[in-house]
Order: structure tokens, then sequence, then C-alpha cells
């Protein structure tokens, strides 16, 4: 085993040891499910936008834009529009959740609508989207540590398992929430990073601009590589507003905060951080074009590829290989806990065995955390066709029923049914599984399937809606519910603390002007 | 390099807008700000 062999073990037995030693604050369900509501503004903001900055970003994107998409297009996207995504979940979703005093996502539903029904569906489609999700970045991890150190494809699924499914176990929120907002600096300061090495490495602005434009001008340009029409991008961040706006896996760490602007602080520093990186990633990845040629490999494998080959100096190519790890974990690590979270007390303690005790609970939902684990182990191994739509069908049935529902039983309360709710999302199941089924056999749904799944999820749930009534006791509860979500609060961050907003911003800010004026000098 | 900085400086200013737009529904909503 070489270095990058030797990095990738170290790595992954230190995220390991570091989730365990912070498991020991895990002590009831309170502590387990939600660390006791005491995680500081910056642990959560920053766990969020681990959690965001996933896998992909740092593998498949960087692929993408110097083999397809080009820079412009990337920047404009995934960088920046779907950030939008962010601004609706802190504003819209996060602080009328966290007011609700919420243990679990699906106790949404349960308290919104008194209903069982509700909340068993909203588990169903959570354990569909994380699910697939979790797979692909298994599979991921391990297509990662196959090209990057050599360990065959199924052992590294194993251990890309291994290196999560511990410590969640062991920790619940405190080691997944720790562990992420950890990670999250050390993503922020090697996406950032990547851009300030090869910018040393290939000579400058010059280098990073001029050359490639001379190679492959594409790849500076609007469209591309490839010819995919504007509506493509436009509903490829539309689909991502729903993603992130309303998924449970990041709704559950705003239920950690102390206080409700405490989420505001937290996703605006987590998210200028995160922003920047995406945008230094996308300047840095054509880059790599002086060192390989367009369509050399796979999109995917051209981030191992160079860490391999030595495009970066070691001291930086080894930690970063550590880093794109850590990045896979930090996105699988709350899918799999608030799946297990949903089966162990949405489905367990509160419709089969209400007395059950808080141990019980907690050991169940480690056990349910094992067993998604294992499932998407079983559906990651013989690495089937599968993986490629695993995305796209997360994004679906996340944006064809969770979305709209969750949307507007909070905005439009006084139509908003508990029948409507359930159809809702019992019907995003099928239309989920026809869109997917369409894409793949018949190629429907084209250029981007869930550019339909939006459209469509609302226009159910809004035919539900104007078909079914409100009973009286529903009405009551929003009645109740209602002053308590849009209660009026003081939300502003008191003064001695507007560093802590601004000094990140700003540097943010600093990298993009520098970024700007380096574009500016070259003359292409 | 113009359609970089443009996709930069434009992507950049949404979220921004976005922000200050949504603040400024929900204080007319009267919720959340005050």
């Amino acid at each position: 085993m070489d270095i990058f062999g030797w990095t990738a073990v170290i790595a992954i037995l230190a995220f390991i040891a570091m989730g365990l030693y912070f498991s020991r604050q895990a002590t009831n369900v309170d502590e387990y499910y939600v660390m006791g509501r005491r995680a500081p503004w910056w642990m959560m903001g920053f766990a969020v936008m681990a959690t965001w900055l996933s896998l992909w970003t740092f593998l498949g994107m960087i692929g993408t834009v110097a083999f397809a998409w080009g820079a412009p297009q990337m920047t404009f996207v995934y960088g920046i529009a779907s950030p939008i995504g962010v601004l609706m979940f802190i504003f819209l979703f996060a602080i009328p959740f966290r007011r609700l005093n919420l243990l679990t996502v699906p106790d949404f539903f349960a308290e919104r609508f008194g209903s069982k029904r509700v909340r068993a569906v909203s588990v169903l489609v959570t354990i569909i989207a994380m699910l697939f999700y979790i797979m692909l970045q298994l599979s991921g991890g391990a297509i990662l540590l196959e090209i990057a150190t050599g360990i065959p494809y199924e052992l590294g699924v194993w251990i890309f398992f291994a290196s999560i499914v511990i410590y969640v176990m062991a920790g619940g929120m405190w080691s997944t929430t720790v562990y992420d907002s950890i990670m999250f600096v050390f993503m922020a300061i090697f996406g950032m990073g990547m851009l300030f090495v090869l910018y040393g490495q290939v000579g400058g602005w010059e280098g990073i601009f001029a050359t490639t434009y001379d190679k492959y001008p594409q790849v500076w340009q609007w469209l591309g590589f490839v010819d995919n029409p504007w509506s493509y991008y436009i509903f490829f961040a539309m689909s991502w507003w729903a993603v992130t706006s309303v998924s449970p896996h990041l709704i559950n760490r705003a239920l950690c905060v102390r206080e409700e602007k405490d989420i505001i602080k937290g996703a605006t520093v987590g998210l200028s951080l995160a922003m920047t990186c995406v945008i230094a990633l996308c300047v840095a990845s054509p880059a790599l074009l002086n060192y390989f040629d367009v369509g050399a490999f796979k999109p995917d494998w051209l981030q191992p590829n160079a860490i391999k080959q030595g495009v970066y100096p070691l001291w930086f190519g080894v930690p970063l290989l550590a880093v794109l790890i850590a990045a896979g974990g930090t996105t699988c690590n709350s899918q799999l806990l608030v799946a297990g979270q949903g089966l162990a007390r949405d489905i367990y303690q509160k419709l089969i065995n209400p007395n059950a005790s808080e141990r019980m609970v907690i050991n169940l939902t480690r056990l349910f955390v094992l067993v998604i684990g294992l499932i998407g182990v079983a559906i990651a191994l013989p690495k089937p066709w599968l993986l490629v739509v695993a995305g796209t069908l997360t994004g679906v049935v996340l944006s064809a029923g969770y979305f709209p529902v969750v949307l507007f039983s909070l905005y439009w309360g006084e139509r908003m049914s508990e029948a409507a709710a359930f159809w809702s999302m019992v019907i995003s199941i099928p239309l989920t599984l026809f869109i997917i089924w369409g894409w793949t056999a018949f190629g429907w749904f084209k250029p981007f399937p869930a550019a339909y799944a939006i459209p469509l999820g609302f226009l159910i749930t809004l035919i539900l809606m104007f078909t079914t009534k409100r009973t009286e006791e529903e009405k009551k509860i929003w009645e109740r519910l209602k002053p308590i979500v849009f209660a009026r609060k003081e939300m502003n961050i008191e003064a001695k603390d507007y560093w802590q907003v601004y000094v990140p911003i700003a540097v943010c800010l600093l990298i993009i002007i520098w970024i700007t004026f380096g574009a500016l000098s070259v003359s292409v | 390099m113009g359609d970089m900085i443009i996709a930069i400086w434009v992507g950049f200013s949404m979220p921004i807008i976005g922000a200050i737009l949504t603040f400024i529904w929900l204080k007319k909503k009267g919720n959340f700000i005050t």
C-alpha cells in the first residue's frame, strides 16, 4: 500500500475515533436525537453546510466542470443558484420547525395534523429518499478509494460503511454534528485551497485561465462542452431548492440549536463559506486540463487521478484525499441517522409500542441505522444501474411529495388538510417510480426528471387541498400551532457578535474579488 | 473570461437579493423579525 492507501486507513480510523469520542455525550433520547438542544450556532451552520457539500462537490463536480458543463454554468447553477435553497431552508422551514420543539422531522406531520398515518407515510418517503442517497455516497466513496489507493471496490464499500456507521450508532446526533462541523472547516480550507495550490502549480492566472482557454475554450464558455438547453440548468437548480430546503437530514440539524436566531447566524456564515468553496472549486477544476485531456476518463475519476498522479504536491494531495473521504461521510451519516430515527421513534415508539423506554428507543435507532446501512451496502455492492438514477430518485421523491406538503402545511395552513397531506405523499411514491421508469426506459421527462416532479407534485397537492376539507379538530390544531410558528420575536444578532458574521463574509468576498481580478488580468 | 465573471457576480448577488426579499416579505407579514 502506498502513502495514499495509508492515508485513507489512518483518516478513517481517526474519523471513527473522533465520532466515538463525542458519543459520550449521547446519554438519553434528547441528547441522542437533538443534542439536548445545546448546539452552538456555528456547529449547526457548519454541520448543515457540510451535509450539503457532498462527495459529489469534491469528486463529481470537478470532473463535470472540466469535462462537460464548463465553469460558468456550474458556478451559476450549483455554486450559487442552489444556495437559494439554503435561504429557503433557513427562513421558510428550519425556524418554524425549531419553534415547534420537535424531536424528529416526522414529528412535524404528526403534530401538525394530529395524524398517525401522515407520520407513517412521511417516514416511508424519508427512508426511500435517504436510502438511495446513502447508496450513492457509499458507492462514490468506494470508487474514490479504488482509484486513489487501489483498495478493491467491494472492500471499499465495506470500509466506507464501517467508517460512518460505527460512530453514528454510538453517538447519534452528537457524533454526527460535531464530526460534520469539524470536517466542514477542513472541507472549506481544502476546497478553497485547491484553487490556491493549483494557482501555484500551473503558474498563476495565466495557467488557470489562459492556457486552458487555448486548449479548450468551451470550458470557460456558457454552455461548456454539452448542448443542454437553458431550461435544464434552471430546473436543475430548482429541484435542488426543493431538496435542500426540506430535506429531513438538514432540517433535523436545525432542531438542535438553542434558539431560532442561531439558525440564521450559523447557516449564513456556513453558506458564505460553502459558496466560496464551490466557486473556488469551479474556477480551479479547469486548471486540471493542463494535465489531462477532456474525456481521458469518466468525469468522476478526474479528482482521484489528479491526487494519485501527483498533480497536487504531496502535502496537499494527502490531506485532500482524507477530506474527500470525509465529504462522503458528512452527507451519509446524517442520512443514516434520520432514517434510523424515523423507524425507531416515529414507527416503533409512536405507532407500535408507546411504552418503549428511552434506552430501548436509542438501541433500536442504533439497530435501524445498522440495518439501513447494510441495505445500502447490499445495493451498492453489485454497482447496479440504479446508481445512475439514485441521486435523481432522491430529488424526485422529495420534490414531488414532501416539498409541497411541508410548504403548504406551513404557509397555506387554512387549506391544507390531513387527507391532502397523506394522499399527496402516498401518490408521490408511485409518481416517482413512474417518472424514473419513463426516464430510464423510454427517455421521457427530458432533460431533467426532477423538473417535472416539482410542477406535478404541486398540481397533485393543490388538487387534493381543494377537494378535501379540514376536520374541526385539524382546525383547532392549526389555530393552536400558528401563533407558535409565526411568533413575533427579536431575531437580531447582538452588536458585539456582528464580527462573527461579517469577518467570514468579508474573507469570502475578498476571495471572490481576487478571482475576478485574476480573470480580468488575462487577455482571452 | 466574460462568461465566468458574469456567472460569479450575477450568481453571487442572487442569494443576497433573495435574502433581502425574504427579509422584506417576512417583515411585511409580521413574522420572525421585529
